[in-house]
């Protein structure tokens, strides 16, 4: 519409910037009211204080409200160098998650639009598998599934990621509630890492119930180092963990990584943007694989602890995991 | 390096714990010697410049003075760390004047009993209630929200009122700090979200019916 009336005022693309841009050309066919004149944006260092915005330093850490993070100088890189050119999404999807796959030792991973977000497309996944037209149909729990299984300690502000799908929580307090929390109706339990998640109804604990009922564990690591070969989460049997990848990565702020099961990744994809799906408002964008699995990363990782010590009980878990078979999608 | 009398040093180390994954300097001083709170001084070095976002910062005039701040050197960049130390060392050592909260003084205004609350969120306005119970100036009572309930805890000084309250939702509490001032049984004033902003609210002392009332 807007390029057909420039088209028609005589006006082509050229001559738009010739003028200084689209809000010149606005201006020219009328479009825009004039209301005040607003600061220029200086595209240099002082930019946030050329509209006003005074930037702190931060002495806090990796919060959300302070924009997260620094971007890694090689992040920044492979962001420019993305936004240069175009790809199909599903086969940048495809290469990234090989990729991760090497880095990490897990089976699978893919890149959502923040830890939130990597957690809301498994939910979709969880009921819809990578069927259209249930996913669709989302977040109308009509004929699906429609309860999580949340430990008391993982019942928090961020389980909103899971709840946006409709889903009803069953919160569990013990071991005994947690036995009795699964029916037909279960479709994922959600886990935050933390403190809990090595306690009496941690990880380990609650994924061999939850593979008893075939029924996948997503665990939310939003602040955590990137723990790989083995990732601690995994190990102790969940099917997928989320990132942040805009906090300890040092990747960008709306950007994540979700590592785990290929089968619950794959469906986890379908669910998200570009797919026209529950997950489209949770986009990510080409450029966020640019930082996907750098080796920095790796290195970070590996010099920041706990990579290794695993050991012999996860491996017996990973084994059970196996055993009871990964494949899970709802049918 | 620079020394202020009086002003003590310790480093946190992380815990197990595989998040946030970073020590912590944590600056200690008595309040009351220096003249500036910690958290007087987190909220100084955020105001000023060079702008500067502390972890944390303790103490409060009027209550308990022992006062830090936290340094979370996690996402600081080269250089920045010279910035922080200078400007704590300044602040510390020059303390800005900081204005006493005046405390009115006065009969504290007798609010016991139930009100009728109406908060203006942005764009939404929604009616709460209190039950309140006053022992001289300490104030308890429980709030009422749409959904939720909590206790209240606070404070009557002359015509002012201040106090708190959580309500438990889902997996999380909804905080209210409550401000403002009692009258002819009216309140109102200002309530504090946290982030999620500010809000106005009025109160009036819930009219009891008396007698009859509808019948069949």
């Amino acid at each position: 519409m807007f390029w057909k009336r420039a088209k028609s005022s005589g006006l082509n693309r050229r001559d738009l910037f010739r003028q200084g841009g689209l809000l010149a050309v606005m201006q020219s066919l009328g479009g825009v009211e004039h209301h005040a004149q607003a600061a220029s944006l200086e595209l240099t260092n002082d930019m946030y204080r050329s509209i006003g915005v005074r930037p702190l330093i931060n002495a806090r850490g990796t919060f959300t409200i302070i924009t997260g993070s620094q971007t890694l100088p090689e992040v920044k890189r492979a962001m420019d160098l993305a936004s240069r050119g175009f790809v199909n999404m599903d086969e940048l999807m495809d290469a990234v998650g090989k990729r991760l796959a090497d880095i990490t030792g897990a089976e699978w991973g893919i890149v959502s639009a923040g830890c939130c977000a990597g957690v809301s497309n498994l939910t979709a996944a969880a009921l819809a598998g990578g069927d259209p037209e249930r996913m669709q149909r989302l977040p109308n729990l009509a004929g699906l599934k429609t309860e999580v299984v949340v430990p008391q300690y993982s019942h928090n502000v961020y389980d909103h990621a899971v709840r946006m799908l409709g889903v009803k929580l069953v919160v569990v307090k013990d071991k005994s509630e947690l036995e009795t929390a699964f029916n037909e109706r279960t479709a994922m339990v959600y886990i935050l890492a933390g403190p809990g998640d090595d306690g009496p109804l941690g990880t380990r604990v609650v994924a061999e119930v939850a593979c008893r009922h075939k029924v996948p564990v997503v665990v939310d690591a939003a602040a955590e180092i990137l723990t790989i070969k083995p990732n601690v989460h995994l190990d102790r049997g969940a099917n997928a963990v989320a990132y942040s990848g805009g906090k300890c990565m040092r990747g960008p702020q709306a950007a994540g990584l979700l590592l785990g099961d290929k089968t619950w990744l794959r469906a986890a994809w379908i669910n998200s943007a570009p797919h026209h799906a529950f997950g489209r408002s949770l986009k990510v964008q080409g450029r966020d694989h640019g930082h996907a699995g750098r080796s920095r990363d790796v290195g970070e990782a590996r010099s920041q602890g706990r990579v290794g010590p695993v050991g012999v009980v996860a491996e017996h878990h990973r084994q059970q995991r196996e055993a009871c078979g990964r494949r899970h999608v709802q049918d | 390096m620079k020394r202020v009398d009086g002003v003590t040093f310790k480093i946190d180390q992380p815990s197990a714990d595989l998040s946030n994954r970073t020590p912590e300097l944590v600056v200690q001083w008595d309040g009351a010697k220096l003249g500036i709170t910690g958290s007087e001084m987190m909220k100084h070095l955020l105001d000023t410049e060079p702008r500067i976002n502390l972890s944390r910062g303790t103490g409060m005039r009027g209550g308990n003075m022992a006062s830090s701040i936290g340094v979370v050197p996690y996402q600081m960049m080269p250089g920045e760390e010279k910035i922080v130390a200078d400007r704590l060392y300044a602040v510390l050592s020059h303390p800005p004047k900081m204005e006493q909260p005046a405390v009115p003084s006065g009969t504290p205004a007798s609010v016991a009993g139930v009100w009728d609350v109406h908060i203006d969120f942005v764009n939404l306005g929604v009616d709460h209630s209190f039950a309140l119970e006053q022992d001289g100036t300490k104030l308890m009572g429980t709030h009422h929200g749409e959904f939720a309930t909590g206790d209240v805890n606070g404070s009557v000084a002359a015509n002012t009122v201040r106090f708190q309250s959580s309500l438990g939702t889902e997996g999380t509490r909804v905080s209210f700090q409550f401000t403002g001032t009692a009258d002819a049984g009216k309140m109102s004033g200002t309530v504090a979200l946290g982030e999620y902003g500010e809000a106005r609210w009025t109160a009036v002392k819930h009219p009891y019916r008396t007698g009859g009332g509808r019948r069949g």
